[in-house]
């Protein structure tokens, strides 16, 4: 997916740190799981908690580095509160039972 | 017209092609074209090619209600980080295509995998302190995905009563004002803005869940809350939006419902399913045109069973079967 090709992005670092910057043998290992390609490409029964968390974390992060990164969209905003909808309005007129509810899908027929 | 008619609990045990009980989407696919409801509801055919808007929707649906089941069940809560991480784990799964053991590959740019998971993660979160409750059942089960039947006060020729069914997203409550709403997720590939939301009115599918709200779970429902989202390449938006009805237009509605349905009796008692061939270029063109072009009745029944799979839709499973 087109998404994946770009995530996560290259880490910048000077030229002369790159050496230093190499993962080690360990350090790769444990990294490597945790790439969102890798993890999509897995049989989901390999799955352990961890590689569950990556992606949510993944998720995230990707979450937060768009709010960082991103303008806001015209006339929007960028990521929304929860709020209330667009418009409200008062359903239950005074005195109105919510009875019928509590009561209706447990009676009702598939 | 050939074509058996496949078995499907919502229709008649009397005459197996008129549809007694009938859901929002059923019923839009009559309004639209006779003759597409008969190739895709009675006859239950689809292109052969999967729909991705239906998969994604429904997986969509699907995750948000056993994110709801997980968290909100009576006895059973989970914190909202162990719901979404239960709703992860359901997910990679169930778009995991085991038939040919790779990960289900949409060719749609927007809607795949990844922006499924994208998606359903960001959603859970922004709402994970929602001002909007789920609201619990006398028995403790969340009000999530509520199947409903009543019936229209309307009858078909055999003496059956056309029913209205179909199945809830989820009844809410509002914090502020302590009020019941019917909530429903869609999803979009366009921004949304009021424009989005004003194409619900009219609807059919609001209106229905409407009266729904009103006469089965007894709930003055004038509407809906709709929660948007929007699917991007890079991102998911989301926004919400109230789509109300008035008594009035209600009142209309159910009367232009009985129009319809009178129609759908008529067209399944004569066994014909006239062509609205204006509605052939809509959303992006009908499937079934090159079925409605071919020269001859023949011609297209060999073009439908050749080229289109079967696909039962039945509203009282309220899921296609495969």
């Amino acid at each position: 997916m087109a998404d994946q090709s770009t995530y996560p992005p290259p880490a910048k670092a000077p030229l002369g740190e790159v050496t230093r910057l190499l993962p080690s043998s360990d350090a790769l290992s444990e990294a490597e799981p945790m790439s969102m390609q890798e993890l999509f490409s897995r049989h989901p029964e390999t799955y352990s908690d961890k590689h569950i968390d990556a992606i949510v974390l993944n998720m995230r992060d990707l979450r937060i580095r768009l709010e960082q990164t991103a303008t806001t969209a015209r006339g929007g905003r960028l990521l929304a509160q929860p709020r209330a909808p667009r418009k409200t309005k008062n359903y239950l007129p005074p005195g109105a039972s919510m009875k019928g509810l509590l009561d209706g899908p447990d009676d009702e027929d598939e | 017209m050939d074509g058996g008619a496949i078995l499907n609990t919502s229709f008649s045990q009397l005459l197996p092609r008129l549809q007694v009980y009938v859901d929002a989407s059923s019923m839009s696919e009559f309004k639209t074209c006779p003759r597409k409801y008969f190739y895709s509801i009675v006859l239950g055919r689809q292109p052969t090619e999967e729909s991705v808007h239906l998969t994604f929707g429904t997986l969509l649906h699907s995750a948000v209600e056993l994110y709801h089941k997980t968290r909100f069940t009576k006895d059973y809560s989970r914190s909202h980080e162990e719901a979404v991480r239960v709703v992860v784990k359901w997910l990679m799964n169930a778009t995991w295509d085991r038939k040919n053991n790779r990960p289900w590959t949409s060719n749609d740019r927007y809607k795949n995998r990844f922006t499924l998971v994208r998606t359903v993660v960001w959603y859970l979160d922004e709402h994970q302190n929602d001002i909007l409750v789920t609201a619990i059942l006398k028995d403790g089960r969340p009000a999530v995905e509520l199947p409903f039947t009543f019936g229209s006060g309307f009858y078909a020729f055999t003496g059956e009563e056309f029913k209205l069914c179909g199945k809830m997203d989820r009844i809410a409550i509002y914090r502020p004002d302590s009020n019941y709403y019917v909530t429903d997720v869609k999803t979009t590939k366009s921004t949304i803005g009021d424009y989005y939301f004003k194409k619900y009115s009219p609807d059919n599918q609001v209106s229905t869940y409407s009266l729904a709200g009103n006469v089965v779970f007894g709930i003055p429902v004038e509407g809906l809350i709709i929660d948007a989202a929007q699917i991007a390449i890079e991102f998911s938006r989301f926004d919400r939006g109230l789509v109300e009805r008035s008594q009035d237009q209600m009142v209309e509605w159910k009367e232009d419902l009985g129009y319809w349905l009178m129609n759908l009796n008529h067209c399944a008692e004569t066994d014909r399913w006239p062509m609205n061939d204006s509605a052939c270029d809509k959303y992006g063109g009908c499937p079934f045109r090159p079925v409605c072009a071919q020269k001859n009745p023949n011609a297209a029944m060999r073009v439908l069973e050749g080229s289109y799979r079967e696909r039962q839709w039945d509203p009282l499973k309220n899921r296609y079967s495969f």
